[in-house]
C-alpha cells in the first residue's frame, strides 16, 4: 500500500480534509484502494492531531517570564529572527568604524604635529585621545591599553584591529565541578561585566586562545566566556536573551543554560544536539 | 465556530488590544492562553524534544515583540501560528538542521534510519517520521492535522498558494503513511524491505 501515484494521493488527501471536489470524492469512494489509502491518511491525521506531552510547569513559567522580560524591554538588544544572520556583519562594520576613527585621529595628530614644534607633545597626546575614544565604548578601552602595553602602534589601523579582537577575547571563568556552579559564575560575570572585568583571570586570560567557534556565528552583542566543566573546555555565549554553552572539544551545543534546571548534565551530549 | 471558540476570540481581541497598548498583564495572559498551542506546534515542527524549548522561547519572544504589529487581518491564533512557524523554521536554519529544500514537485526525503526498523514495531515514531520530512512539508502537515487550520489559513501562514498547500500536505502524508503502514505490520518490516515510493 505504499506505491501510490502522487496525484491520487493529493485527491485522497483532499478527500480526507473534506475539500475534494464532487468528482474527486466520487472517484475515491468508487475505488477500494483509494478508500483504504484514505483510511491510512486518517491514521496519520490522528497521530499528528494528538497533542504532545505538556511541558513541565517550571519550564513553562521560565519561558513565558523570559519572553516577557526580553520582549517588553525597549532597550534589549535582540536581533530580529529573520535577520539574525545579518548580525555577522556587525563586527566587521564595528572594526571598520574604529579604524576610520583612528585614521581621522591620526590625520588630526599629524596636522597637530605639523603645527607644533614639539613632537613629544603629540606622541603623548595620541594615547590620551585613544583612551577617550575607548572610554566611551566600554570594553574597547582595555583593549587599547593592552595594545599600547604590548608595543602595538598607536596609529589607527593596528589599534582598530586590536579593538575588534578585544571584543571577542573570552573571559576565563575558571574550572567547575558542576554546571550549577558554572551557571552561577556566568551570572556573576554578567552582573559585573557592565562595570568591571573582575572575573577575568589575568594569567589564564593572557594565554587563553579564542574559543572554538565550531562554525558558530556569534551575535554581535555576545559576551564570550570560557571555562572548564568537569575538565572539559567549554565556551559560553551570552546575549541579551540566551546563555548558550558549547563543548569546545566536541562542538556539542548549544545548551541554553537559562532553560536547564539544575543539575545540568552537560558533558553527556544530547542525542539530538548539533555537532558542528 | 463553537461558542467556546467565539468566546476565545473575544478574549483574544480584548487582550490583544490591551497588549498592543502596552498592558503587560494582558500580554502575559495571551502567552498563557496560547502557550500550549505554540509549544505543540514547535514540538512537532522541530520534531525533537531537545530543540523545542529553544524554538518556543524564540516564538514567545517574537510574539511579545511583534504584538504591536498585529493588524487583525487574520485571527490572532493564525498570526500566532505564523510567528511560531517562522520561529521554528529560523531555529532549524540556525541549528543547521534544515534538510535541502525541495521543489514542490519533488518527493519528500525517503531515507529510513535503521532505528525506525527497531522501534516501529512497538509504536508509531511520529516525531522520527516527521524529522525525515523537509520542514516546509512538515509545517504544512502539522498546521493542518495538529492545528486544524484550513488550506487558506495554512497558505496565509506559510505565504504560499493554497494549491501548493494541498500538494505539500498530500506528499507529507504520503511519506508519513509509510510509517503508519509499517507500524501496522509490526517488526517484519526492515529498512531493506521498505518499498520505494513511486514518483
Amino acid at each position: 500500500m505504499n506505491d501510490f501515484d502522487p496525484s491520487l494521493d493529493e485527491i485522497v488527501s483532499a478527500y480526507v480534509d473534506g475539500v475534494a471536489t464532487p468528482d474527486e470524492r466520487a472517484r475515491v469512494e468508487a475505488d477500494p484502494a483509494l478508500v483504504e489509502r484514505a483510511a491510512t491518511f486518517r491514521r496519520v491525521h490522528d497521530a499528528l492531531a494528538t497533542p504532545p506531552q505538556p511541558v513541565d510547569s517550571d519550564v513553562r513559567r521560565t519561558l513565558i517570564a523570559r519572553a516577557l522580560a526580553e520582549g517588553a524591554a525597549p532597550s534589549a538588544t535582540v536581533h530580529p529572527l529573520r535577520s539574525r544572520r545579518s548580525a555577522t556583519l556587525g563586527p566587521i562594520v564595528a572594526a571598520a568604524a574604529v579604524i576610520a576613527m583612528f585614521f581621522g585621529v591620526g590625520t588630526w595628530l599629524v596636522a597637530s604635529q605639523d603645527n607644533s614644534d614639539s613632537g613629544e607633545a603629540s606622541s603623548t597626546a595620541a594615547p590620551s585621545v585613544a583612551e577617550d575614544l575607548f572610554d566611551a565604548k566600554g570594553q574597547l578601552h582595555s583593549a587599547a591599553t593592552t595594545a599600547r602595553a604590548s608595543g602595538a602602534s598607536d596609529s589607527g589601523a593596528p589599534a582598530g584591529v586590536t579593538a575588534e579582537s578585544a571584543k571577542t577575547t573570552p573571559v576565563y571563568l575558571g574550572a567547575f565541578a558542576d554546571s550549577p556552579s558554572l551557571r552561577q559564575a556566568v551570572d556573576s560575570a554578567r552582573d559585573l561585566s557592565g562595570s568591571s572585568t573582575a572575573t577575568t583571570s589575568p594569567t589564564r586570560a593572557a594565554t587563553a586562545s579564542a574559543p572554538a567557534s565550531c562554525g558558530r556565528t556569534d551575535p554581535v552583542d555576545a559576551k564570550i566566556y570560557t571555562a572548564e566543566l568537569r575538565g572539559r573546555p567549554v565556551t559560553i555565549i551570552v546575549t541579551s536573551t540566551r546563555v548558550d554553552m558549547y563543548d569546545d572539544a566536541t562542538c556539542v551545543g548549544p545548551t541554553n543554560l537559562l532553560l536547564v534546571q539544575p543539575p545540568l548534565t552537560f558533558g553527556d551530549p544530547r542525542p539530538t544536539s548539533t555537532t558542528r | 465556530m463553537t461558542p467556546a471558540d467565539r468566546a476565545g476570540r473575544v478574549d483574544d481581541a480584548r487582550l490583544v488590544d490591551a497588549a498592543r497598548r502596552g498592558d503587560r498583564n494582558a500580554l502575559e495572559q495571551l502567552l498563557q492562553l496560547h502557550f500550549d498551542r505554540v509549544r505543540a506546534l514547535c514540538r512537532r515542527v522541530m520534531a525533537n524534544e531537545a530543540d523545542t524549548d529553544d524554538a518556543t522561547q524564540e516564538a514567545l519572544l517574537a510574539i511579545c515583540r511583534g504584538i504591536t504589529r498585529f493588524d487583525g487581518r487574520s485571527s490572532f491564533s493564525t498570526w500566532i501560528y505564523r510567528v511560531t512557524t517562522n520561529a521554528c523554521l529560523d531555529e532549524l536554519r540556525r541549528k543547521g538542521r534544515r534538510p535541502i529544500a525541495m521543489a514542490d514537485d519533488a518527493m519528500p526525503a525517503t531515507t529510513v534510519p535503521d532505528r525506525f526498523a527497531d522501534d516501529i514495531a512497538d509504536r508509531l515514531e511520529i516525531d522520527g517520521a516527521l524529522a525525515q520530512l523537509s520542514p516546509d512539508f512538515r509545517a504544512a502537515v502539522v498546521l493542518r492535522d495538529l492545528c486544524q487550520l484550513d488550506y487558506d489559513e495554512i497558505a496565509d501562514v506559510l505565504g504560499i498558494p493554497p494549491g501548493t498547500v494541498r500538494s505539500r500536505i498530500a506528499r507529507g502524508r504520503a511519506h508519513l503513511a509509510r510509517f503508519v503502514d509499517d507500524a501496522s505490520i509490526g517488526n517484519q518490516v526492515t529498512t531493506h524491505d521498505r518499498p520505494k515510493q513511486s514518483e
